[in-house]
């Protein structure tokens, strides 16, 4: 085949499989709306013009598969025959049966092995409205052919289709006849009026090779790293001269005296910069691709697995046009196919079960697509059954996720971010759809490497939202530029929620046994080193960047913050690919390299407690899993016991002010952040004596202490005589499990010292009932 | 059968690469450490605009890190250009008529040396980029 014959076989098959995505859309959006001529007519003429094509190119399988489809669209357009699930589920098979034989010819195999005689001639025999499912004995006479409900009652009567009792066409012998003579003539016609409208299309555009945007987008990065360079270079002395990799530069722009030179440069610059952030923008447009090149398959994934399922699902889909780059086009893909699955399989309940629950018997599945401040959100609902956090943390525990003291204080907000843990899945049973028990911590994992985050809400009985927000583009992300050591360090932006400055800020870094933690407007912050982790000496702290990873909020320690910068993404090569810290490398303004830190590989550090991890790993002690070193909460209570409950589990650390706390009930409460807090005195939950009221009733002198836990959404204060220490436990001696007394589940081993561990469940079981406003009115009257 | 070798000095050893396998010979360049990483890897270096890791073949070789590495010899390799530290840069030469490794080479070098040269003066070891590259093995 020469090459004009190879770029008129590949342009159709790239036109084609365009078209066919388009029918697939149509098709079952004409399932749910028979009447529409418009969708019918577009469906025809895009099946018509493969036909066309694919007998020009000399395919007769494919042009003998299309001609079939053709004539049973044009019946139905032409109102002759009524589009049934049968006709619907036919049809769409015949759109598969095309993109097999287009997926061989793109091969280069031909046509493929299959001749789909059976299609055609099933096809063939729904034109003669003979019902096409196997095993059904053919009607003898029926007096009303099929049409449960024509549009036009005209149609009925005048439409000549198959006459009743003619002979079934045999798959081969011409099944032209049984269709109406006009169908030919109309389609020319279609064609006809088709043709300005598609000229006007391909004057205003034209299609580019992916491979050229993505090299355009390549120049366009490495314009903008010298524009970064020279930027650099005039506002400061930086420059190349500076020795890469050097100690921290500081970008500020000096007031260098009489320096006409660089001023000159600097007016060159303004636009220069203007210019190749136009450019920059621009080359983003080009790349740029409406979501719906991924939504389009959605209708018919979501339509087959329904039916798979035995359920009544209808799509909705909002904000079809939103553009995102191809890049992500390509990587929110797979996630969102899973996502829209799971909602149809596990999220949405079989008709009986909603109208058991007093919902309507079909469900409904939004996906809705926007921009917001910058990023893209893409949002997809489902009015299910919903999560149940209760089956959720059940479920955790027997699989080992978490402990049966995390799982009685977590928040149902928490419990819903379980299912993004690896090796977790909510589906009783595996199925053939979902359930294997990879999923959704894979749908996470990968909207993460492409620098977006991945949020869950739901309300049992109600439904489920997913929202996956998205960065812009892949290519070039704002990043703070960090200094640790003499090296500097770049976090993505979209980690960053604040940043604290120890000096002269009124911040003071706790050093509680070799734990750092932070107390930041009351909340107790655990802090990742910077320096021991990027192996620099340790000094005072400079700053620290709070980070946000996935609600996840932990300090990092450094010793100076930059500014930020507009970097470009590089990945590490295969020798550093172990490296969980960094995500990536970029080429800094002054032409020094940087490593990207990864917040999903700090937040793991930070919540582990990897110095603890290093100590143990030097004195040569056999590794325990890392998740075993639980960290916990010491306090005093009860005279001088000690008691320990894991910091998972604590939300903040109060000090107690003896004149708020008022009685509730039979216990005792404090006005807190805008609501009720019920007081549990751990004192009395251990079986110790209750000594104190509270607030210090007895000997109010001694200042008290109170671990705010959550029960669900509302918080519980456990009141103490003093807190002691937040530390590992130590995982070289292993933990006594088991009921030691009233209260108390176990003892572990901190810092060399023996603590008793508090039974969570026993004492938010104290607390009694989650509190109203009413009872407290009721308590103070 | 005559081929034509990169040659640079590695410790005692004088090393070499078919020039196929190279792409380009520099001097010492700036290097960004890598905390936490292999302590073969010497860092990223800045190559034009694009980031490549830099390996450093001392260390590679299982020799002692006292002599920080002149030269920058830059590889292809399947997945992108490589950057190797070495001490000194040496001269392009052609070769001919490769010797079984030398049976007194121990050490780690001994699995990276394909074969010999006998030159004039001394004798170029022919290395196995590939597995000079595979930090694993």
């Amino acid at each position: 085949m020469d090459d004009g014959m190879d770029e008129i076989v590949r342009e159709f098959l790239v036109e084609s499989h365009e078209n066919l995505d388009q029918i697939d859309v149509d098709l079952v959006a004409l399932e749910r709306d028979p009447e529409s001529r418009e969708r019918l007519a577009r469906v025809f003429r895009a099946v018509h013009t493969i036909k066309g094509t694919s007998g020009f190119l000399g395919l007769p399988v494919l042009e003998g598969v299309a001609h079939a489809g053709e004539t049973l669209l044009a019946s139905l357009r032409d109102g002759d025959l009524h589009l049934s699930t049968e006709r619907a589920s036919l049809l769409l098979a015949t759109v598969d049966a095309i993109r097999e034989i287009l997926t061989s010819v793109e091969a280069g195999t031909g046509e493929g092995p299959r001749t789909f005689e059976d299609l055609v001639s099933l096809l063939h025999r729904s034109v003669a409205d003979e019902p096409v499912l196997v095993g059904e004995p053919a009607p003898a006479v029926e007096p009303a052919p099929a049409p449960q409900d024509l549009p036009a009652p005209a149609g009925v009567v005048t439409a000549p289709t198959a006459p009743v009792g003619s002979p079934v066409p045999g798959p081969g012998s011409t099944p032209v006849r049984a269709v109406p003579e006009p169908v030919e003539p109309v389609a020319a016609e279609d064609d006809e009026r088709e043709v300005p409208g598609r000229r006007g299309a391909a004057e205003s555009s034209v299609r580019v090779d992916v491979a050229v945007l993505d090299s355009l987008m390549r120049l366009v990065g490495e314009l903008v790293l010298t524009r970064n360079q020279l930027s650099a270079h005039h506002g400061g002395q930086s420059g190349a001269d500076q020795p890469a990799g050097g100690a921290a530069v500081a970008a500020a722009p000096t007031g260098a005296p009489g320096d006409h030179g660089r001023r000159a440069r600097g007016s060159m610059m303004q636009p220069r910069n203007l210019g190749s952030s136009d450019l920059q923008d621009a080359v983003m447009k080009a790349r740029m691709q409406p979501v719906d090149t991924v939504w389009a398959k959605f209708p018919r994934v979501v339509r087959d697995l329904a039916t798979a399922c035995g359920k009544d699902v209808s799509l909705t889909m909002l904000g079809r046009d939103t553009e995102l780059d191809r890049g992500l086009v390509e990587a929110v893909r797979d996630p969102l196919t899973h996502l829209v699955r799971n909602a149809v399989d596990h999220g949405i309940e079989t008709p009986a079960e909603r109208v058991a629950a007093g919902k309507p018997a079909g469900g409904a599945l939004v996906l809705r697509a926007s921009h917001e401040s910058g990023r893209v959100v893409i949002e997809l609902s489902d009015d299910g059954a919903g999560l149940d956090p209760a089956a959720i943390t059940a479920k955790a525990v027997e699989r080992g996720i978490i402990t049966p003291a995390q799982a009685a204080s977590m928040s149902a907000h928490d419990a819903h971010a379980l299912v993004f843990r690896p090796g977790f899945s909510t589906a009783a049973a595996v199925t053939n759809v979902s359930g294997r028990g990879v999923g959704m911590d894979v749908v996470k994992t990968n909207i993460e490497a492409i620098g977006g985050t991945v949020e869950l809400s739901s309300t049992p009985g109600r439904g489920t939202t997913v929202r996956l927000t998205l960065p812009l583009t892949l290519a070039i992300v704002p990043a703070l530029i960090v200094v640790v050591g003499e090296q500097r360090y770049a976090v993505p932006q979209t980690l960053v929620r604040e940043l604290v400055a120890v000096h002269g800020g009124g911040h003071v870094v706790e050093d509680v046994a070799g734990v750092q933690v932070l107390r930041l407007r009351e909340r107790l912050l655990t802090l990742v080193d910077g320096r021991t982790l990027l192996e620099a000496e340790s000094g005072p702290p400079g700053a620290i960047v709070v980070l946000d990873v996935d609600g996840r909020v932990f300090g990092l320690v450094v010793d100076e913050v930059q500014d930020t910068e507009e970097i470009v993404v590089s990945s590490l090569g295969e020798h550093l690919a172990g490296t969980e810290v960094f995500s990536g490398a970029t080429i800094l303004g002054d032409g020094a390299v940087a490593l990207i830190l990864d917040g999903t590989g700090l937040s793991g550090l930070a919540l582990t407690g990897e110095q603890r991890a290093d100590l143990l790993a030097d004195a040569g002690s056999e590794d325990r899993s890392r998740e075993d070193a639980r960290r916990l909460v010491v306090v005093r209570a009860d005279g001088e016991r000690h008691l320990a409950l894991p910091l998972d589990a604590v939300t903040r650390l109060e000090d107690l002010d003896g004149g708020s706390v008022e009685r509730l009930g039979e216990g005792w409460a404090v006005r807190y952040r805008g609501g009720i807090m019920p007081l549990v005195e751990v004192a009395s939950v251990v079986g110790g004596r209750p000594g104190r009221t509270p607030g210090g009733g007895a000997d109010g002198s001694a200042s008290r202490a109170v671990v705010v836990v959550s029960r669900g959404e509302h918080p519980v204060g456990l009141v103490v005589d003093a807190i002691v220490d937040i530390a590992d436990e130590d995982p070289s001696v292993a933990p006594q499990d088991g009921r030691r007394g009233p209260g108390v589940v176990g003892g572990a081993v901190v810092g060399g010292r023996l603590v008793e561990l508090l039974d969570l469940e026993a004492a938010l079981r104290c607390a009694g009932p989650v509190p109203t406003a009413a009872l407290l009115e009721e308590a103070v009257a | 059968m005559s081929a034509t070798y990169v040659t640079f000095s590695l410790g005692e050893h004088l090393v070499g690469l078919p020039v196929e396998r190279v792409q380009e010979v520099l001097g010492s360049l700036p290097m960004t450490p890598v905390p936490r990483s292999d302590s073969r890897v010497a860092g990223l270096l800045n190559l034009r605009g694009q980031v490549v890791t830099g390996i450093d073949l001392r260390t590679r070789f299982g020799l002692p890190a006292d002599e920080a590495g002149s030269g920058t010899v830059v590889v292809r390799s399947a997945s992108g250009p490589v950057a190797l530290v070495v001490d000194r840069i040496g001269d392009v030469i052609d070769v001919d008529d490769v010797q079984p490794p030398p049976a007194t080479l121990a050490g780690p070098v001994r699995d990276l040396v394909r074969g010999a040269f006998v030159l004039s003066d001394s004798l170029l070891l022919d290395v196995r980029l590939d597995a000079v590259l595979a930090l694993d093995r």
